[in-house]
């Protein structure tokens, strides 16, 4: 499990910024990939299979059809669960190599465990991304989604409920390529200024960047448990392939960059 | 029964390993910006930049760099013995779910009938084909071809593949199992195992004189009662795989049969424990490392 506590990490940015991250990879067995995330109040599970087969109706030619469910915490599934899909997909969409795996399908699905209204976007578009990770399916670039809340002329980040006390109401969810800085997709709920929209989206391109870290540390803790490379074969004569054996032994090699 | 519950703060928690000078990269972190490199798997050009696809280490064989995930869906060769489960009956074919990115076909023109007789299939074969092959239905089978949409083509022409019964199967990512000539082994603890290059692995008890089982391309079942003893082989060996694959070890019958006996002095019910699996492994890899070194 890796917890990020975003404050002791960048001194620079406010005191009342980012929460504490909480995610893990490869919490399910039976699916391809999936993680759990919980920021603040919000804590969502994510699965996701992909490529599999696709049914007929939802087969494109040309590319893997990304599918989100979502499953609120609670009552039937309604307009507002679809529009979570909407954002998720169509973030997806950008960024992972669906030109890769024609006629296939990659299914998300997004089930919230806890949350605090607030938080679900970015939790559920950072939770996807992270099982997407855990799958290994191809992706240009790793999305990373905050929500930004103006409170007089401050900006608080990926605030808790006792923090947003005094906010007039309107929030920005963000969701930055975190490699080139550019904004991927947006949505705001509630009424903001011109200036308060683009304070929040500033702030909200620096703290993604804190979200990547969360991402790589993530990975790193998943790669760590592996004590030794599964690509350098077997050590014993025996147990090779003849046709590695006429090389020489290990085939492959361990040449890795320095 | 004792029930083993435990918080995921506790869970045992492996010290990073050394990676050495290998390196650890995610997907839109650039590998090198040197344009003299050619592009393998799992990367892509950016303008004059390879950058990664997925999070994985790069590997770099002279020219060629490519960044290889810790797991990936099956990718069939023709000639490998796969296991499979049948999704769906079709005309003149089933649908088997092998792990892999389409589902693969098993054609009933890739089947053999009840006695090896060859011949034409005709319409009453096609009715009786349920009678056969059913949705759930597990079997072994070779890739014979590969169609131009990257699905596969399974035939279990051969008397050794066909429906398996009463026994366990096991999946474990795919790249954990090694290529061999032979994939299936009779271990000397007294159960057969079949080692899927899909992933999947079909543990039973090993039929007792010819013409039994597994000898007869399936149609003829044996569904007696397997004894305790080797229902206990059966369930030993199925955690020891479970433990090798958790430590991301190659699987061959040598590395499975040094696990089962390294796992001799536990109770086959205490190798679900993570300690548990860890140290077989672990006794496991010390000694093949000790035989290879000699």
């Amino acid at each position: 499990m890796i917890s990020a506590d975003m404050k002791s990490e960048e001194g620079d940015l406010d005191e009342d910024t980012i929460n504490n991250f909480t995610c893990e990879l490869g919490v399910l067995s039976q699916c391809d990939g999936s993680a759990t995330l919980c920021n603040g109040l919000t804590a969502v599970l994510v699965a996701t299979f992909g490529p599999v087969e696709v049914r007929q109706q939802r087969e494109l030619v040309d590319r893997s059809s990304i599918e989100v469910t979502f499953r609120g915490p609670h009552g039937v599934e309604g307009v507002e669960d679809r529009r979570v899909e909407q954002l998720v997909r169509s973030t997806l969409e950008q960024c992972v190599f669906a030109a890769l795996h024609p006629r296939t399908a990659v299914s998300v699905v997004l089930n919230v465990l806890e949350t605090d209204d607030l938080l679900l976007l970015s939790t559920c578009v950072n939770a996807a991304v992270l099982a997407l990770l855990d799958s290994s399916l191809s992706m240009k670039y790793l999305p990373a989604a905050v929500t930004c809340v103006p409170v007089g002329d401050r900006v608080l980040v990926n605030p808790l409920p006792s923090e947003r006390q005094g906010s007039s109401g309107g929030s920005v969810t963000a969701v930055y390529d975190t490699g080139s800085e550019r904004l991927v997709a947006c949505r705001t709920a509630g009424q903001l200024s011109a200036e308060q929209l683009t304070s929040c989206l500033r702030e909200a391109r620096r703290a993604a960047a804190l979200v990547r870290q969360l991402y790589r540390r993530a990975v790193a803790a998943k790669f760590s448990k592996e004590p030794r490379d599964p690509w350098a074969g077997p050590s014993r004569a025996e147990d090779m392939p003849p046709s590695w054996r006429r090389l020489g032994g290990q085939q492959t090699g361990e040449q890795s960059t320095s | 029964m004792e029930v083993d519950i435990r918080l995921a703060a506790e869970r045992l928690r492996q010290e990073e390993a050394t990676r050495g000078a290998a390196q650890l990269v995610t997907p839109g972190d650039t590998v090198t910006g040197d344009g003299g490199f050619m592009r393998g798997h799992g990367t892509y050009k950016d303008g004059e930049n390879l950058v990664a696809s997925v999070a994985g280490f790069v590997r770099r064989i002279n020219r060629l760099i490519s960044v290889q995930p810790l797991k990936a869906r099956y990718n069939g060769e023709i000639g490998d013995v796969v296991i499979g489960r049948v999704i769906e009956v079709q005309q003149k074919r089933w649908k088997v779910d092998t792990c892999s990115r389409l589902h693969s076909l098993l054609m009933l023109s890739s089947v053999n009938l009840p006695g090896g007789e060859q011949r034409r299939k005709t319409q009453e074969d096609e009715l009786a084909m349920r009678s056969y092959l059913e949705e759930g239905d597990l079997i072994s089978a070779e890739v014979q071809n590969i169609f131009s949409d990257g699905s596969l083509s399974l035939h279990t022409r051969s008397l050794k593949y066909g429906k398996l019964s009463q026994g366990v199967m096991v999946a474990v990512p795919s790249n954990l199992v090694l290529r061999r000539k032979n994939h299936f082994h009779d271990l000397p603890c007294g159960a057969t195992v079949i080692l899927g290059n899909n992933g999947y692995i079909w543990i039973c008890a090993t039929a007792v004189g010819e013409d039994g089982g597994a000898g007869t391309g399936g149609y003829v079942q044996n569904l007696e009662r397997v004894p305790l003893p080797e229902r206990e082989v059966i369930s030993r060996l199925r955690n020891c795989i479970l433990a090798l694959a958790g430590s991301w070890m190659m699987l061959y019958d040598t590395s499975i049969l040094y696990a089962f006996e390294a796992s001799s002095k536990f109770q086959a019910r205490d190798l679900l424990k993570p300690e548990v699996m860890a140290e077989v492994a672990d006794l496991t890899r010390k000694r093949l490392d000790l035989e290879a070194a000699e």
